[in-house]
């Protein structure tokens, strides 16, 4: 089945892990990608984390006793639903500027 | 210094007392403990914090609060009360006031889910005192009809009014939804 559309956040949360991060981490970094336009709330990240990782999309590192933050990173799976999505946006770009611009 | 206020909210007008903490907030008196009746504020600069109240699906004992409640701290966002119903908890979450309304959700879906869980929650006061109603006006008309006065029964009305209070809240509630659905479907 093809997969559904992701969400501006759902996508920006799963491009900010590619490298582990916590929490507060992905909030600044998906505002950092979108030039500030992307603010996700505290309450929607956590929602989205627990169906991600639910999913099988991202994991959870085991919990550093140092900084308690609970880390989370892309899965191999999480990183194809990216790929597929990016060739979905790109096919958007492409034939929005086709028909627009004429190219 | 630590200074306590008596004031009373109803369940559904907790945008209304979310609004009154803020004020007290903006004068310098930061939220620390609530109950159903009694506030405990104390001295704050003000305006440094703006507090956003929440209602958890879930008691406030469950993992699934501890969770969430963990995952919050780590945002840097802090519960500074709470308020158990049945079923239910309203949290009273302390954000550092950077000149932004703060938000618990900023996707639509869950914008959404939020507001109707607050319906779901509402919709059986509502008939359980619309009942109480139904029932006290029947013994009070009973009453009535066999020559009696029993003046206890026309306490029904104030069950009425607080039936009649919730269906307007969520009649307001189905607009934000509907407005939050259409706009779903335009830009989610």
């Amino acid at each position: 089945m093809q997969q559904q559309a992701l969400t501006e956040a759902v996508y920006y949360i799963l491009l900010s892990l590619q490298h582990p991060l916590h929490g507060y981490g992905i909030i600044q970094n998906v505002d950092e990608l979108s030039k500030g336009r992307v603010k996700l709330a505290a309450g929607t990240l956590y929602g989205a984390l627990n169906t991600l990782e639910s999913k099988g999309w991202i994991d959870a590192l085991p919990e550093n006793p140092e900084s308690r933050k609970k880390e989370y990173v892309l899965t191999a799976s999480g990183k194809t639903v990216l790929k597929e999505e990016l060739l979905r946006l790109s096919e958007l770009v492409e034939n929005g500027k086709k028909l627009l611009e004429g190219n | 210094m630590r200074t306590t206020f008596t004031k009373w909210f109803w369940i559904w007008q907790l945008p209304k007392e979310e609004q009154w903490i803020n004020e007290m907030a903006d004068h310098g008196y930061g939220l620390v403990h609530a109950g159903r009746l009694t506030f405990e504020f104390e001295d704050i600069e003000p305006g440094k914090y703006k507090y956003r109240e929440f209602m958890f699906k879930g008691s406030w004992d469950s993992d699934k609060a501890r969770e969430f409640l963990q995952f919050m701290e780590e945002m840097e966002i802090r519960n500074v009360a709470h308020v158990s119903y049945p079923g239910h908890t309203v949290l009273y979450m302390r954000y550092e006031n950077n000149g932004t309304e703060p938000e618990v959700y900023s996707d639509l879906d869950s914008k959404i889910e939020y507001e109707k869980m607050l319906c779901s929650y509402l919709l059986p006061l509502a008939i359980i005192n619309l009942l109480a109603f139904i029932y006290n006006i029947c013994v009070f008309i009973s009453f009535m009809i066999s020559g009696r006065f029993n003046p206890v029964s026309l306490v029904s009305f104030l069950n009425l009014g607080i039936a009649i209070a919730i269906f307007i809240q969520m009649g307001k509630k189905h607009e934000i939804i509907k407005k939050l659905q259409e706009e779903r479907n335009i830009h989610e």
